[in-house]
């Protein structure tokens, strides 16, 4: 099903400096900066769709934009189908692009209201340059219909489309080119879930007919679950577990990927649930301390997780799961329920209403 | 173009030739006059000064019989048939004078608003747009901004004034002391609306599309900048015509009765203490600024309509154009696409079969 390695991110960072304040300069305090992306790997082969999931404020979206090209990183490389990306410039970066379009969060948003269907969705096959005006609206009529959007709608404009509709253009816009692949930044949360299952529905069965590789950002882990065939867990700019679907949804080794699965809420009133709840807030990204980020939170942290930085590796017995952990081998097999607060959802709910 | 996917037009999905575009948007502006009847009188107003404005300039006889500064044997007259708007004490028929004045004063109007338009709104477009700091840009947008600051920081009135002052009566002189008072509010105008919409998805959708970022700018940037920009145009008209009339007034426009203005005939008569005993020889002139204002304010306000694809739809009554041509898709498909279960999630197809690879 999937084939060579087509983006390979090593080290991957992004960070956004933020202006030092005056009692900053005063005191000589160093030039801050929040850590979006630190240090992310992350591999996406041909023709497979990879979830990336992780609460917001995780980073998610700025290393998706970073292996679009859409953020200059700080550090770390990215090659793209053994290309180095980051050396391209200009003219030459400008018909790379054309390998890996993005379909954006916002369907309202990213369609600019002054321009046509045909306009919009032909958009990237215009800014490549090689077609004219007549061939464009042939293509994106073409198109339209493989979205799942009539092919007369070409000049209507954005505003006329329903949220549903609107998504769909953007699909069809990033597909005009035939990318190899397609970055979805939570292409579905703002679509109600009828809608949002008829999306993912089209997003599998155009990954078959077009062969493209799916980078998917989101957090909703049943639409990762269903769609994707890998899956990097991201906290805090970094990745902490990156593995197969099957593995890493049924059988997560990550303390936060543990918790992550268990607040996701499932709704069977047999199931005896436990609730996973994480102490502490998320701290914040401006310079953050050293060792792991997850260990202010983390039930299981030793003096070592605080000074020392997890990298990504692989558990024996645990093929093709990678985790940033020290105490991976020991926290494997521990669930989360026999260590934390849990919450029996029957009882609490039957208190509730009483 | 709307009037195609509207009820009864043609609705070919060939490309729209600019003629065919330009009818449309007609059709869109004459539904806009009909649905705002105060948007209807602007526009005739405007109309109507934009015809007499063209009569004055090429056969000025089909509405005065006199020609500029033609004198007549009546003088001090009140306003009767002849004089509709009475004579001055020299015999000057204030009717002729208002009518001559009227292509002087919207040149001058259109030229200041139009250059002042030009230059502050791609001063504003460039500091906008790339603000960067730490770049070329990042720094030529300080050096523009801070120059504009300096200009908004005097009273406008008063530097247009003193400006006036240093470089003596005439149209071009007039021009230039008020339109270099004018310019740096539409480079604070343009720069507030491109900083609001290059940060949209669509910007970076089409970056991420490829587009250069000239393009960027003129696709993207500046026609979503253009509608209110021009707006604010349109009611600026108005709002110059007062301020050169206050120029005027004071003594420093252009020199009536040689070149009839407004505002300076306003001041030429006031001056001449005689408001009192003839009052009509300010009151055409005044007359003529407070329709010409108030025609342009009514028409801007309307403009916003028609520049605005969104309400256009519905101003054209098409609402559900659109909407009936993607529902049946999406209908459609939510009887035929998801499996839904209980929780209203999809349901999860067991990954093993969907082939899980490893490293």
């Amino acid at each position: 099903m999937t084939g060579k390695a087509l983006v390979e991110a090593e080290g991957l960072q992004k960070f956004f400096p933020l202006t030092r304040s005056v009692t900053d300069l005063v005191r000589h305090l160093p030039r801050r900066a929040i850590h979006a992306v630190d240090g992310v790997s992350l591999t996406v082969r041909a023709r497979e769709t990879v979830g990336l999931i992780g609460e917001s404020g995780s980073g998610k979206t700025t290393l998706g934009w970073l292996i679009s090209r859409l953020h200059e990183p700080t550090g770390g490389s990215l090659r793209f189908d053994g290309e180095d990306v980051l050396a391209l410039r200009g003219n030459e970066l400008r018909r790379w692009r054309r390998n890996v379009q993005v379909v954006f969060q916002d369907p309202v948003g990213s369609l600019d209201p002054r321009l046509k269907v045909w306009q919009i969705v032909g958009e990237p096959l215009r800014a490549q340059g090689e077609l004219g005006k007549g061939e464009i609206r042939a293509h994106v009529k073409d198109l339209l219909p493989t979205v799942g959007l009539p092919p007369d709608c070409l000049d209507q404009f954005p505003h006329e489309f329903s949220g549903g509709g609107r998504q769909r253009l953007s699909l069809a816009r990033a597909l005009s080119v035939d990318p190899r692949l397609v970055v979805l930044d939570e292409p579905t949360s703002a679509l109600d879930v009828a809608v949002q299952a008829q999306i993912l529905n089209r997003l599998v069965e155009l990954q078959k007919e077009r062969e493209v590789a799916y980078l998917l950002i989101t957090h909703n882990v049943a639409a990762v679950r269903y769609v994707a065939d890998r899956v990097a867990v991201m906290y805090l700019g970094q990745a902490v577990e990156v593995g197969g679907v099957r593995e890493v949804l049924e059988h997560p080794i990550h303390p936060y990927t543990k918790a992550l699965l268990a607040a996701v809420p499932v709704a069977d009133a047999r199931r005896r649930r436990t609730r996973f709840k994480i102490g502490g807030d998320v701290p914040s990204l401006v310079n953050p301390a050293p060792g792991c980020r997850f260990a202010p939170r983390c039930p299981f942290v030793i003096d070592r997780c605080r000074v020392e930085d997890p990298l990504l590796r692989e558990i024996p017995g645990a093929p093709g799961q990678l985790v940033a952990c020290h105490r991976a081998e020991e926290v494997r097999e521990i669930a989360p329920v026999s260590l934390l607060t849990t919450v029996d959802d029957r009882s609490t709910g039957a208190a509730a209403s009483a | 173009m709307t009037t195609r996917s509207a009820p009864g037009g043609p609705s070919s999905a060939g490309g729209a030739s600019p003629a065919r575009r330009a009818w449309g948007g007609f059709v869109v502006f004459l539904r806009v006059l009909r649905a705002n009847p105060l948007t209807l009188v602007g526009f005739l107003l405007v109309v109507l000064l934009a015809g007499a404005a063209l009569v004055m300039l090429t056969v000025p006889h089909l509405l005065t019989p006199y020609s500029v500064n033609q004198l007549t044997l009546d003088y001090n007259q009140a306003p009767s048939w002849h004089h509709p708007f009475g004579t001055d004490g020299t015999g000057l028929d204030i009717y002729a004078m208002v009518l001559y004045a009227i292509p002087i004063d919207l040149a001058i109007a259109f030229a200041i608003a139009g250059a002042a338009l030009f230059w502050g709104g791609a001063l504003g477009l460039v500091a906008g747009f790339w603000d960067k700091p730490g770049t070329l840009g990042g720094a030529l947008s300080v050096v523009i901004l801070r120059v504009t600051d300096i200009f908004l920081s005097f009273p406008s009135l008063i530097l247009a004034l003193a400006i006036a002052v240093s470089l003596g009566r005439g149209v071009p002189q007039l021009i230039l002391a008020v339109l270099l008072t004018w310019w740096p509010f539409y480079v604070r105008l343009v720069r507030g609306e491109t900083l609001a919409v290059k940060h949209l998805p669509y910007v970076m959708a089409a970056r991420a599309a490829g587009v250069t970022e000239g393009r960027i700018v003129l696709r993207h940037v500046l026609r979503n900048v253009v509608e209110p920009v021009v707006v604010y145009f349109t009611l600026d008209i108005g709002t110059v015509l007062v301020t050169l009339s206050t120029i005027g007034f004071i003594g420093l426009g252009v020199n009536y009765p040689f070149t009839p203005e407004w505002g300076s005939m306003i001041s030429y008569y006031q001056s001449a203490g005689l408001i009192s005993a003839y009052p009509w020889t300010v009151l055409g002139p005044g007359l003529a600024i407070f329709l010409t204002v108030l025609a342009f304010s009514l028409l801007g306000d309307g403009l916003r309509d028609v520049l605005d694809p969104r309400s256009r739809r519905v101003l054209a009554g098409t609402g559900t154009g659109g909407a009936s041509s993607t529902s049946p898709s999406e209908r459609e498909g939510a009887t035929a696409e998801p499996s839904l279960n209980r929780s209203g999630l999809p349901e999860p197809i067991p990954t093993a079969s969907r082939g899980v690879s490893s490293p």
